[in-house]
């Protein structure tokens, strides 16, 4: 499905999927400990331009990513511009108080949510699910009913969702012939909850009951995908230690607010 | 018959399965989530229990170590697919939830399957990821009348959506005949042969 | 490999009766042998027993005295999207040979065989989810060669299939088969009958109650074919015969200038269709020229240029129709809403009767259509063609004038499939307008007043055999 959307490989798509996964672990850190809203600009603004020139992926796709991660951004932000504690006010509404410092943490903390944002859709963007299974048995030795579970389920999403519409198409047929209390609210969403678990966990033992009549056990196996790391899994971490560092100087160095600490 | 230990293929089926299910649902109610969230009053946090769900139900279906956990991740994981959004933090919160679901269980040494169990797994849950959200999201700075207004709304929802609401689903869910062959069984059921 | 079973007995958890006591079976290495029972006698479980799914994955408690099994045997079951691990055909049977611990050098050319012998023309990274039914059994198929055991077990491969992919199905499993021992669970039996060696039936009450050749239980026994819901080759010789039906001439529903698009390409225009009062209309067409798509736009449920009246009355959303035309969609438990059979009906009653005389129509509608023993069962619970009865149940009770079926008959047995028969006359009888979505010709060649075929993107009529 990525392939249609997608108008080149870099070597970010040859990068090992355990290295991204342990990499974005690394970036959480480095958000959470980064006060200086400078170096935290400059960090976001890099991993967004590096991410639009990685991913390959088509930029009428991109665009519409980017409006999303904006605005969810800015929304998890609110509480901290209207509530946060600040002594040069901007604006007050009944409750809501709107300081300069609560502003620039806001800020702050959107542009951490879209720094993570970005490297995950980079992520996103050159993975192939089933490599991140098959790194996780070969490279960190994950039991092989986990990873199986983990593709087959992968391969059921369609069919929830598939279904889940379905499910909303038959209700609207049939709710005008029922009496409401039947079909809103909590009872309305249990329903829906069941049925679509109840249909997913007979799928799940069914399929459990195929995969063992062939033949499958957790033991040791062969593998179909060989998964290993390589000189691109060097490149890429030295490219993010280097985007970390750069930001760093460039947010010590070029000052675009007066403020180096957003607590 | 011996009876297996630990987890068995289609444990884990069912149990990441599960995960995937509340992933779709979860993916609905990421829209929900932040309708509530513009007005910065946390109205989004009665939402919250229902983010550690699938840990609870999928632990009431199969009572055995290590299923709130694998249940949790694999929902969160299955977000990340569902929404094509690689989340650190999701993925590293969806862990903790598990986790703290797994440790109330295990201390009801995975038997119960009242109600107050899932109200204290709900509640664990809501619970082991503030510390997180305080560095995050610079929560010493906030007015104090807003944040005892967050965490309250938090425990609440954990206590309700993630207890009483699993709970109901579980039940409702027993009704369909589905469980007959899931989970935990008891020993010698083949007498009368 | 020879299987032999002596005195097995077996219980399913929290029930009072066995499903099998003293049950014997013996198959010799390279037999072709068919299992045909009613619903409830145990055919998939003994299929389970026999390749050993029970106890290795299945846990249901039992005991016998000799016990041969095939442990290795492959599968192939009726449900495709149950069957499948990986995402794409390489990866699913490169999943078999990994498990065969096969070298990685000899995957691809094993892979590309096994494809060639049962016939996938497909492109390698293909996702599953994208193949039609025909072609997803195709691969179970070649899963099960690449498993290379001697042993195949068929648990109703084509019960998902229609009409047309059934018959080259069948000869692509008689292609690989020569050398193996094969039993199969079936309840189309057209196209196998002459190509296995035994037929052994099956009773309700789990008991081989009869061990022959396909020849001799054919012209002895055809009623216990027809007892037990088998599809046979002289099935519709014993199909319920009805009156001609009188349909009248008020219009319920006017559908003008109506184009239906699938990823921007026309999938069907139509120009004028009335649908009447009391008809009994059939819609056919091969796959993917509109047929659910048609009955979902009707219903307002997709977005389509059209114009549709409804008793007069312009639609313009699906409430301004649902209450007058219900369709009953193919997968009839997402039309579930309670946790109880009877509570299902119930609640389109009580919207038009008085309570007492709600409950008392009820029970009446529920014994007629033979649900009166699960009635306290939940709807997930039931088996597939008591869901499908359910469901219809549920379309008349909240007194619909039109009712549209899509494809109410698939998968279902003889039996079951002549009883929604019958429950439909009965509805048109009524004065109700039944419209089925349907691929099967027995029906349309007997049935309806009027037929619509769906071909070159229009739509053709035809006067059917049951119009007066």
């Amino acid at each position: 499905m990525l392939e249609q959307i997608k108008n080149y490989h870099t070597f970010v798509d040859r990068t090992n999927p355990l290295t991204k996964i342990f990499i974005g672990i690394l970036l959480f850190l480095l958000v959470v400990l980064m006060h200086n809203p400078n170096q935290l600009f400059y960090l976001s603004l890099i991993m967004l331009i590096i991410m639009i020139i990685l991913s390959g992926i088509r930029l009428r796709y991109l665009a519409v990513v980017l409006v999303l991660f904006f605005v969810f951004g800015a929304f998890s932000a609110m509480y901290m511009v209207f509530y946060g504690t600040g002594e040069t006010t901007l604006f007050r509404f009944g409750l809501i108080h709107v300081t300069e410092e609560s502003l620039i943490r806001g800020i702050h903390i959107m542009m951490r949510g879209l720094t993570l944002s970005f490297f995950g859709a980079l992520v996103i963007f050159t993975t192939k699910l089933t490599d991140i299974f098959y790194s996780m048995m070969i490279q960190l030795k994950l039991k092989p009913k986990f990873a199986y579970s983990f593709m087959a389920a992968i391969r059921m999403v369609p069919i929830i969702a598939g279904e889940y519409m379905m499910l909303r198409q038959a209700r609207k047929v049939r709710k005008p012939l029922i009496h409401k209390k039947h079909i809103s609210g909590i009872k309305g969403f249990i329903t829906t909850v069941i049925t679509l678990l109840s249909q997913s966990i007979r799928r799940a033992y069914r399929l459990g009951v195929a995969m063992e009549a062939k033949q499958f056990d957790d033991g040791p196996r062969t593998y179909y995908y060989q998964t290993a790391f390589s000189k691109y899994d060097v490149l890429f971490v030295m490219m993010i230690i280097v985007i970390a560092f750069v930001s760093f100087c460039l947010g010590t160095e070029f000052n675009l607010i007066n403020v180096t600490d957003a607590r | 018959m011996a009876v297996r230990k630990g987890l068995t293929l289609t444990d884990v089926l069912i149990t990441v399965v599960i995960g995937f299910v509340f992933a779709v649902i979860y993916s609905l109610w990421g829209a929900i989530y932040t309708v509530l969230q513009p007005l910065g009053l946390h109205l989004n946090e009665l939402a919250y229990g229902m983010w550690f769900i699938a840990a609870v139900i999928a632990y009431l279906i199969l009572r055995k170590p290590g299923v709130a956990l694998l249940a949790e991740f694999a929902a969160g994981a299955g977000e990340t697919i569902v929404t094509l959004q690689f989340d650190v933090i999701l993925i590293v919160y969806a862990l903790l939830q598990g986790l703290a679901c797994e440790i109330i269980f295990a201390l009801f040494k995975y038997e119960s399957t009242k109600m107050m169990t899932a109200v204290y797994a709900g509640i664990a849950a809501a619970l082991i990821t503030l510390p997180i959200d305080w560095f995050y999201g610079y929560l010493a700075e906030v007015a104090t009348w807003n944040i005892v207004l967050m965490f309250s709304f938090r425990i609440i929802s954990g206590a309700l959506i993630a207890g009483v609401l699993a709970h109901l689903i579980y039940q409702a869910l027993r009704e369909t005949g589905v469980l007959k062959f899931v989970g935990k069984r008891k020993l010698n059921h083949d007498e009368g042969l | 490999m020879a299987i032999e079973i002596k005195n097995l007995r077996l219980k399913f958890p929290e029930t009072k009766e066995r499903q099998f006591s003293n049950l014997n079976i013996n198959i010799k290495t390279g037999e072709k042998v068919l299992m045909l029972g009613p619903s409830g006698s145990g055919k998939s479980t003994l299929l389970n027993i026999l390749g050993g799914n029970i106890p290795r994955s299945m846990d249901i408690p039992f005991k016998a005295d000799v016990l041969n099994v095939d442990t290795g045997a492959a599968y192939v079951f009726q449900d495709p999207d149950s069957q499948f691990t990986m995402p794409t055909v390489v990866e699913e049977l490169a999943f078999i040979l990994e498990n065969k611990n096969v070298q990685r050098r000899d995957m691809d050319r094993m892979i590309q065989n096994a494809l060639f012998k049962v016939g996938l023309k497909t492109d390698l990274k293909m996702p599953i989810n994208n193949l039609s039914g025909g072609m997803k059994q195709r691969l179970a198929i070649a899963s099960a060669l690449l498993q290379g055991s001697g042993t195949l077990l068929l648990d109703e491969p084509t019960s998902m299939l229609d009409e047309a992919s059934v018959g080259g199905l069948w000869q692509t499993l008689e292609n690989i088969w020569e050398d193996k021992t094969v039993v199969i669970v079936e309840h189309r039996v057209n196209e196998i009958w002459d190509k296995v060696d035994r037929v052994i039936l099956m009773n309700a009450e789990g008991e081989l109650i009869m061990d022959d050749s396909p020849g001799t239980i054919m012209e002895n026994h055809i009623e216990l074919l027809n007892e037990y819901g088998v599809w046979h080759p002289y099935s519709w010789d014993y199909a319920p015969v009805f009156k001609k039906i009188e349909s009248g001439d008020e219009t319920l529903i006017e559908i003008n200038d109506m184009t239906l698009t699938r990823r921007k390409e026309t999938l069907l225009n139509i120009d004028n269709l009335k649908i009447k009062k009391g008809e009994w209309l059939t819609i056919e067409g091969k796959n993917g020229t509109g047929k659910t798509s048609l009955m979902l736009a009707l219903m307002k449920l997709i977005k389509t240029d059209s114009i549709i009246h409804v008793n007069g009355k312009k639609v313009r959303k699906t409430k301004d129709i649902s209450g007058t035309v219900y369709p009953v969609f193919q997968n009839p438990e997402l039309q579930f809403i309670t946790n109880k059979v009877y509570d299902e009906v119930f609640i389109n009653l009580e919207m038009h009767y008085p309570h007492e005389e709600a409950h008392e129509k009820c029970g009446a509608l529920l014994r007629r259509i033979g649900l009166d023993h699960v009635s306290h069962l939940h709807p997930l619970e039931i088996s597939t063609g008591q869901k499908r009865r359910l469901s219809v149940a549920t379309a008349t009770g909240g007194v619909p004038e039109v009712i549209i079926f899509d494809e109410p008959t698939f998968g279902l047995d003889q039996k079951l499939s002549y009883e929604l028969l019958k429950m439909f006359y009965e509805r048109v009888q009524d004065g109700v307008t039944v419209i089925m979505i349907t691929h099967d010709r027995g029906i349309t060649k007997r049935y309806p007043t009027r037929r619509l075929i769906l071909e070159n993107k229009g739509i053709t009529e035809i006067r059917g055999d049951g119009h007066a």
